[in-house]
């Protein structure tokens, strides 16, 4: 305990050792993803129970950390994470709480997914891979950990220190990790990291029958973001991890796009056998914290970042212009390429008055507060019933802070004070969205013979609320509040031919919760609701099989799904009106179906190679209807009209996927593994805006029509990954365990990420020969070769 | 779990140490007040006056050092400017087509302005001597925008000296002894029509953009001036006043219809004021 509590204060000490260094834009989900592809390999060596659900799922998770993924084409919104009893699910957003994952995945919790449509262990599931993140103390091996590491990607050293007590002696267990991890990313300048993340998890059994347990989670985090940028600005700097969000800052890097979150959850859980069949299960937890993210702000002044379209040589009519601005770019000169703090300083400073150029943060307060009852009781030795009650009420501050003026003394705010704001003052919007959720649930479970059977419902209601002052000029709307009935029907069947051999089935109906933000129009400024705003309609089925024999194992499965009446609120400059507009969709529908295969061959005690495949096609089947209005008056711009989007696909993710890994486990505890990944069938997102009659009719030409309808697909690619580790017994329960991976080992640097299109189009040419173009697709690109290095100490 | 509690307790102060300089730890995101910004105190080699000299009704390329300084004159903040600023001396006047937006912001009205006008072309449009690239010579202008801030910064550089540029008080019939360019002021002007009018508010009816708008003023000697205002003008379908006018503005000399006439260009509302 000594030694624990000594490498725990070495572990705090550290940062500050290494954390000052002389100096010479994604989202959560895609941080999370860069993060998982580098830890990938330690974390499934130390996983001690069995982690996943399904064949496919193992094989494939971490292997396709190169691009965008989202299995069978789900997004957040269709998926359920957990941590135990608690919802991290983002009401608002339609997103997951990353903080909260992030922080328990920071402290060595891994997670078990089950993407099968089917009912699993954790209940009735969603329509998208369901992930649970078990945190009970029992739930990991005991003993104690302390493990270093190295990385070139998002951060570059990490240190953690954990203790896990036996499960046994006065009843009591705990689980305590403390985590520290920091750095500049090797690859992409003013790219950081600077998270911490504390977990306590303690377990006290009372008597024979019941368990007090308690979860308590905080990691604070800020971390430096990358933004996508054109393909033109890439190629003129070369550079396929170009970030345009960075610029020197008194010499400094300074990036424009900061994340920020401190989010500490806790969940206390009380479980009882109430007899020999029948076991209850109580939660009661939640968090609060804050989200913000920093971003430029301007008024009056020249568009501040590098890559602004009117900038770029490719928008230039001049051709000596165009050729010197293009020899910047290429010389990779920062007054060109990056953000200009000096001169957005110096225009404050020049000009007096208030502030042209300031740093804004649009920050979330949120606060969670759930609860849960669940009874699982053994109705028969065939029949088992597990039941429940889940309650969940959300409060969510949205609001922009005046973070930094650079130097000026105050923003005129014309908008949420219509007055002179101060650094450190609110000023834009502010506004509160509220979400209250009961929902209660069955799931009705039969075993006979070689038959399994699952019933399962889940029923609720799902209430938003918008308030806070309605600045502009429609003020006075008031409290604005939409309900929506939800519920969820799965019928699914097994068949097992034998102990090892297994069909299954599983039928999917329901409605479920828009998300806040699709629900109303434009909540930072007005309680519109987003007119005919429904339920969103899910159809699915799936079909499986697992296949075992002693040396091989295969699992196949076919899905298919259907969603409809979704909603979705873009909020863009319309260059068509010359206005900042939202444009509202409703009556989104998508249709997803796939095929995915899964094999691990066991060559000898030694050699393993498991194959996982996966083809599917993820589109739009319907032409959602459309609606643009003006941003600051709510008047409509265009009514009555349709985005084309029927047949386009979804994009941010691969739909026809592989992966072959081949394992060594040798003897004196050396572990390897080689993988090879392929992803193809990669689509940039769709602009609905594109899609318009408004915008397609004024196409010039054939042309031009197909520049703006045509849909992109990103190129394929295949990325090897090198893993390789050894344990060395230092007797008793003590090991060492040394590990290194290298990811994309041939260094293609070819790979996007991912790639959007954008909203604007630009009008070309005048008279009759006027028409639009579009603008340029953002992309991100994936890393190239990138290593990850540790040592883990075992007691 | 006591003996956990009790040996942490033992180590408390270590642990404070531990926390202090973790919290000194990572600055990646923590930064002071800017450096004051740096100014280009150049001093010219000409005067804008003199500068006039080198034009000789054709565009001209710089190929000398030559060093021009002046104080921004103009702003583009409600668009009748576009794109181009004026900068003033004391002896003459310089258009510079800088091809940027929002120049107001990153070069004030007041603030001093070093001009390296060597590679660049001067010429001249409604009279007014002007900096740029060479033109195209098709385009029927004499220079060219520079268009992108980096070619920009390569001949322009502003300096933190600050003096507001008074206007030259006239009379229209003093106006063609005041060369084009500077900012002039003429009082006791009535808009010469009996009809209520906008500053500017027609549009082409070819491709229906809103077009420059030329609007007559007489002074009380009846000599008469023309106001120009942009369609694109902040002010454009503002009415004008009634009654007796002071009009403050840049000096043109251009073309009316087929007559060359001379002309006040208005920065903004402020530039109207009635007696």
């Amino acid at each position: 305990m000594k030694r624990l509590t000594a490498l725990i204060l070495l572990t705090l000490a550290c940062p500050a050792l290494y954390g000052q260094e002389a100096d010479g834009p994604v989202e959560q989900s895609e941080l999370l993803t860069e993060l998982m592809g580098a830890e990938s390999d330690m974390e499934l060596f130390f996983q001690p129970l069995e982690s996943y659900e399904d064949l496919f799922t193992r094989l494939s998770r971490y292997n396709f950390s190169a691009v965008r993924y989202n299995r069978r084409g789900y997004d957040a919104r269709f998926g359920r994470t957990r941590a135990s009893a608690l919802d991290l699910a983002d009401p608002f957003r339609g997103d997951v709480n990353w903080t909260i994952v992030n922080a328990l995945r920071l402290a060595w919790h891994g997670s078990r997914i089950n993407a099968a449509l089917a009912p699993g262990e954790e209940g009735l599931g969603a329509l998208g891979p369901s992930s649970v993140f078990p945190v009970a103390p029992g739930d990991l091996a005991p003993g104690g950990r302390i493990s270093a590491a190295a990385s070139d990607r998002r951060y570059r050293a990490a240190l953690r220190a954990g203790y896990v007590s036996d499960s046994a002696g006065r009843g009591w267990a705990m689980a305590l990790t403390v985590a520290r991890r920091w750095g500049r990313d090797g690859a992409i300048d003013g790219v950081f990291t600077d998270e911490t993340g504390v977990t306590v998890s303690v377990a006290k059994r009372l008597g024979t029958r019941h368990e007090l347990s308690l979860l308590a989670v905080a990691a604070p985090s800020r971390t430096g973001l990358r933004s996508a940028t054109t393909r033109e600005a890439y190629e003129l700097t070369g550079d396929r991890l170009y970030n345009p969000s960075w610029g020197y800052y008194n010499g400094r890097v300074r990036n424009t796009r900061v994340r920020t979150n401190l989010m500490p959850a806790a969940l206390l859980g009380y479980a009882a056998a109430l007899g020999r069949s029948v076991r209850l299960e109580v939660a009661l937890g939640g968090w609060t914290g804050r989200n913000g993210y920093t971003t430029p702000g301007w008024s009056g002044a020249p568009n501040p970042y590098p890559d602004h379209y009117a900038t770029m040589p490719g928008y230039i009519a001049n051709p000596e212009v165009c050729a010197e601005v293009g020899r910047l770019w290429r010389s990779r000169d920062p007054a060109v390429t990056q953000v200009r703090w000096d001169e957005l300083a110096a225009v404050n400073a020049l000009g007096g008055g208030p502030a042209r150029y300031w740093v804004e943060e649009r920050v979330t307060q949120s606060r969670s507060l759930q609860g849960s009852a669940t009874v699982r009781a053994r109705l028969s030795p065939r029949l088992t019933l597990a039941a429940g009650v889940d309650l969940r009420a959300d409060r969510a501050g949205s609001f922009k802070e005046a973070k930094d003026l650079l130097g000026a003394a105050w923003i005129n705010d014309t908008t949420l004070t219509r007055s002179r704001v101060p650094e450190g003052g609110r000023f834009g919007y502010d506004y509160t969205l509220m979400h209250r959720a009961l929902s209660g649930h069955a799931l009705l479970s039969l075993a006979r013979g070689r038959l399994r059977a699952h019933a399962g419902l889940e029923y609720g209601i799902t209430d938003f609320e918008r308030r806070g002052p309605d600045g502009g000029p429609t003020a006075g709307n008031g409290p604005g509040r939409a309900s929506f009935g939800t519920y969820m029907v799965k019928l699914a069947a097994s068949y097992a031919f034998s102990a090892r051999h297994s069909v299954s089935a599983t039928l999917a109906n329901g409605h479920l919760a828009p998300a806040a933000d699709e629900a109303f129009v434009t909540p930072e400024y007005r309680s519109e609701q987003v007119g005919g705003v429904r339920p969103i309609r899910v159809n699915a089925a799936e079909l499986a099989c697992d296949l075992v024999w002693s040396a091989l194992r295969v699992r196949l499965s076919g899905y298919a799904s259907r969603t409809g009446h979704e909603t979705h609120v873009y909020h863009y400059y319309d260059d068509l009106s010359s206005t900042y507009c939202n444009l509202v969709l409703t009556g989104i529908g998508r249709l997803n179906y796939g095929f995915e295969a899964a094999a691990e061959v066991l060559f000898s005690p030694r050699w393993t190679l498991g194959v996982a495949g996966a083809v599917g096609r993820y589109a739009y089947c319907t032409n959602p209807d459309a609606a643009i209005r003006n941003d600051a008056t709510g008047e409509t711009v265009v009514r009555g009209t349709r985005s084309y989007l029927k047949g386009f696909r979804v994009g941010s993710t691969p739909q026809t996927l592989a992966a072959a890994e081949l394992r060594y486990s040798g003897t004196r505890m050396w572990l390897a593994s080689l993988t090879v990944s392929y992803m193809a069938d990669n689509w940039v997102d769709p602009s609905p805006v594109r899609r318009m009659p408004r915008v397609t009719d004024r196409a010039g030409s054939p042309e031009r029509f197909a520049a703006l309808t045509d849909q992109e697909r990103l190129p394929e690619a295949v990325t090897v990954d090198l893993f390789a580790s050894k344990t060395f017994r230092l007797g008793g329960r003590h090991r060492i365990t040394v590990n290194a991976s290298v990811r994309n080992l041939l260094g293609r640097r070819n790979i996007v990420y991912s790639g959007y299109e954008q909203l604007r189009v630009r009008r070309t040419g005048s008279g009759i020969s006027s028409s639009v173009a579009p603008f340029g697709s953002r992309y991100y690109h994936a890393y190239g070769r990138g290593f990850y290095a540790g040592i883990n100490y075992k007691f | 779990m006591y003996d956990i509690a009790v040996s942490l307790c033992r180590r408390r102060a270590a642990l404070c140490a531990a926390a202090c300089l973790w919290l000194a730890g990572c600055d990646y995101d923590r930064f002071g007040d800017p450096a004051p910004p740096a100014g280009d105190a150049a001093l010219p080699n000409l005067l804008l006056g003199e500068l006039a000299g080198f034009y000789r009704g054709k565009p001209v390329a710089i190929t000398e050092d030559i060093v021009v300084t002046g104080y921004v004159a103009t702003s583009d903040s409600a668009g009748n400017f576009f794109r181009t600023l004026v900068i003033d001396d004391g002896t003459g006047a310089l258009e510079l087509k800088l091809g940027l937006y929002d120049l107001y912001a990153t070069y004030p009205p007041g603030r001093r302005i070093v001009v390296r006008a060597q590679g660049l072309t001067l010429g001249a449009d409604q009279g007014v001597l002007q900096l740029g690239l060479r033109a195209a010579p098709a385009s029927g202008y004499e220079t060219e925008y520079l268009g992108h801030r980096a070619v920009v910064d390569r001949y322009v550089a502003r300096d933190t000296a600050y003096r507001r540029v008074a206007p030259l008080d006239a009379t229209i019939a003093a106006l063609a002894r005041i060369a084009p360019g500077r900012l002039v002021r003429l009082a006791g002007l009535r808009y010469d029509a009996d009809t209520a009018a906008c500053w500017a508010g027609e549009r082409s009816p070819v491709t229906g953009n809103p077009l420059t708008a030329y609007r007559q003023f007489r002074d009380r000697t009846g000599d008469t001036v023309l106001v120009a205002t942009s369609g694109y003008a902040a002010f454009a379908a503002g009415p004008i006043p009634q009654g007796s006018l002071t009009l403050t503005g840049i000096l043109l000399r251009g073309k009316a219809g087929s007559r060359e006439r001379l002309m006040l260009k208005l920065r903004d509302t402020d530039d109207v004021q009635p007696e």
